[in-house]
């Protein structure tokens, strides 16, 4: 009681100290920088572009400032680019039952709206409450499918119009991409057949894209994963050729050019060509194809990938490869620019830094996709002594 | 003294200590990628490399087996929360938004930036270029770095090449007065050239670190007191020079 009384005596005391220390925290803390204001551009912006088909993945769901969102779409319509692939997980947004946040989607799908830019979603990445505890955000089980198709749904009544393509699931043929699940094509069959149709009913102009399956030799019974090629084949087999609209393909040049000829024992860019014959196989050549994961890194350690100079030159050659396919819709390349250092290789796979720091391929791809001269000699030659 | 045999006894039991040892499968079960050569590479299904041999001398000094575990980068830190393995042992850079889950080890070696001139005529930071020359990758992170100095420092003349170890070739052939590589590809570029002396300035830093489970820290204290034996006893020193030629701080 002593105590608080003598705290009170010298408040009283030095209240005009108290009172100029005030005022002073309040005049430093309008030295910070104001936080960016960000306006739409008006009119809205159109992507201009030679080449339509190039695309690329976004990791703008992990962006947290606006102006971020805004400049990296900025970006990639100045590169030539009108179309991306955004991933839109279902933990982020329904973080418990029913209740929806729907805040950096909204500003996601806004912003790309005002540069021109079309949105491919990928979807996936289950909240904690639609799958048992100690299971990782890719395990879904029969349980979850259920909520997961009622997300989708809800996802697409509200992008209708705006958000027209999904990818279900990402990579359903490795273990790790279904939180560690023996690999088996029938739960995936079973996760097309559960949200096709209330898709199609919350969006009848929606187009469901399956597969976005992970290029990988692993043979049958491997605990990490399937063949990509066995398990489109097994999808078919087991009927999922109702259940989707159009196939996303993932496919990776690592260590070779893009022209290198496509074998069943490798994995190469090409490999494309593989998937796109079993769909042929099967009857499904009429619907496209969309390539929403290729490219090269170019980490200087990491053995699947090549220099910075091959890494422009591969990806200009791809583009050009894909601009022949003419079932293919899109070449997306693994991706443009990641919030936060990875500090691992996968920092070596974007066109842009965290910092906005642009890479020499962004200038690549970008004079490509306006249909410019790209012969300039870019370095050196190798000294001589 | 009854009362102190008493409270040898009694005491325990009130507060007893923890017995769970810092590895309770009975073996260091280490998580790796091995495709970064010369760190962790499967090399016709036997792993080898840095990584390798230090989750070895670990073991070693731990006085545990030890196993392997070849994931893919995205795996890694999965399989340690789900606990499938103890550690991650991958020339792995602290990761900030895994602080939460992780903890991280002091570093065995650093991969960063290094400014390399010839000893003869040292470069120690980016005012002494003005005029001269830096070479360096087209494209890699050196390109980054350089392109933001050049805008801020005097102008110096900007040798892209195709490889790195072009850059290295135009510094000791003195066509440029430095070259900006990575620390790794200045050791494996220095086996072949062990006589060229060199002067060495890190201008960035990328530390590789062992990743622990943020609830196990037992393993954590286990493991960062026995990789700092390793490097306090030049072990570590000796794995990176039967890789790289390794002989700068």
């Amino acid at each position: 009681m002593m105590q608080l009384r003598t705290i009170i005596r010298i408040l009283i005391r030095e209240w005009r100290w108290i009172m100029r220390g005030f005022i002073v925290i309040v005049l430093v803390s309008q030295l910070a920088p104001p936080r960016l204001r960000v306006m739409l551009e008006n009119p809205p912006r159109q992507v201009i572009t030679n080449k339509p088909k190039v695309c690329v993945h976004t990791d703008l769901i992990h962006e947290p400032p606006e102006s971020s969102i805004q400049m990296s779409l900025q970006l990639i319509r100045e590169m030539g680019a009108p179309t991306i692939v955004e991933f839109f997980p279902w933990a982020y947004i329904e973080r418990t039952p029913d209740v929806y946040d729907w805040g950096q989607p909204d500003l996601i799908v806004k912003h790309a709206e005002n540069q021109g830019i079309k949105i491919i979603a990928r979807m996936g990445f289950v909240p904690e409450w639609a799958r048992p505890k100690d299971t990782t955000f890719n395990y879904i089980d029969a349980d979850g499918l259920p909520h997961f198709a009622e997300f989708l749904a809800d996802f697409a009544t509200r992008y209708a119009g705006r958000i027209d393509h999904l990818i279900i699931w990402n990579e359903p043929n490795l273990a790790f991409e279904w939180g560690f699940l023996p690999t088996d094509p029938q739960r995936y069959v079973d996760m097309l057949q559960t949200v096709y149709e209330p898709l199609h009913k919350a969006n009848p102009n929606i187009t469901v894209l399956a597969g976005a399956l992970a290029p990988t030799l692993e043979p049958e019974g491997s605990p990490n994963g399937l063949d990509d090629l066995l398990y489109l084949q097994r999808l078919y087999e087991l009927g999922a050729k109702d259940y989707f609209d159009a196939l996303a393909i993932h496919t990776y040049g690592f260590t070779t050019p893009p022209d290198a000829p496509p074998d069943p024992r490798q994995l190469n860019f090409r490999r494309a060509e593989l998937l796109r014959q079993i769909m042929v196989d099967n009857g499904d050549e009429a619907k496209p194809v969309f390539i929403t994961e290729s490219g090269w890194n170019d980490h200087p350690r990491w053995s699947q990938g090549v220099r910075p100079s091959q890494r422009t030159a591969y990806t200009l050659s791809a583009f050009q490869i894909v601009e022949n396919w003419d079932w293919a819709r899109t070449l997306c390349l693994w991706i443009f620019r990641h919030p936060t250092p990875r500090n691992t290789h996968r920092d070596n796979f974007t066109l842009v830094t965290p910092f906005f720091q642009i890479k020499p391929i962004y200038y690549a791809i970008q004079a490509y996709a306006r249909g410019f001269d790209n012969e300039r000699i870019l370095w050196f030659n190798p000294p001589e002594g | 003294m009854i009362i102190a045999v008493i409270g040898v006894i009694i005491i325990p039991l009130i507060n007893p200590p923890d017995v769970a040892p810092a590895f309770p499968h009975g073996v260091i079960r280490i998580a790796t990628e091995a495709s970064y050569p010369p760190y962790s590479q499967d090399i016709g299904g036997e792993l080898v490399g840095i990584d390798i041999q230090i989750g070895r001398a670990l073991a070693e000094q731990i006085g545990l087996p030890v196993k392997f575990v070849p994931l893919g980068i995205d795996a890694l830190y999965d399989a340690l929360k789900n606990d499938h393995v103890d550690l991650i042992i991958s020339a792995l850079q602290p990761e900030d938004i895994m602080r939460s889950e992780v903890r991280y080890t002091l570093p065995y070696f650093d991969d960063g930036l290094v400014m390399v001139s010839n000893a003869n005529m040292p470069i120690d930071d980016w005012s002494q270029l003005a005029g001269g020359g830096i070479a360096y990758e087209f494209g890699a992170y050196a390109d980054e770095i350089i392109r933001a100095w050049s805008r801020r420092v005097r102008p110096f003349d900007k040798m892209p090449y195709e490889l790195p170890e072009y850059a290295l070739d135009a510094v000791r052939l003195n066509m440029a007065r430095a070259a900006l590589v990575d620390a790794t590809t200045l050791g494996l570029y220095r086996r072949e050239y062990p006589d060229w002396a060199v002067h060495v300035v890190y201008i960035t830093s990328k530390p590789y670190t062992i990743a622990v489970r943020m609830d196990r820290e037992k393993s954590f204290i286990t493991t960062n007191d026995a990789l700092k034996n390793l490097l306090d006893n030049g072990t570590i020193a000796r794995i990176l020079n039967d890789w790289m030629l390794y002989d700068w701080d």
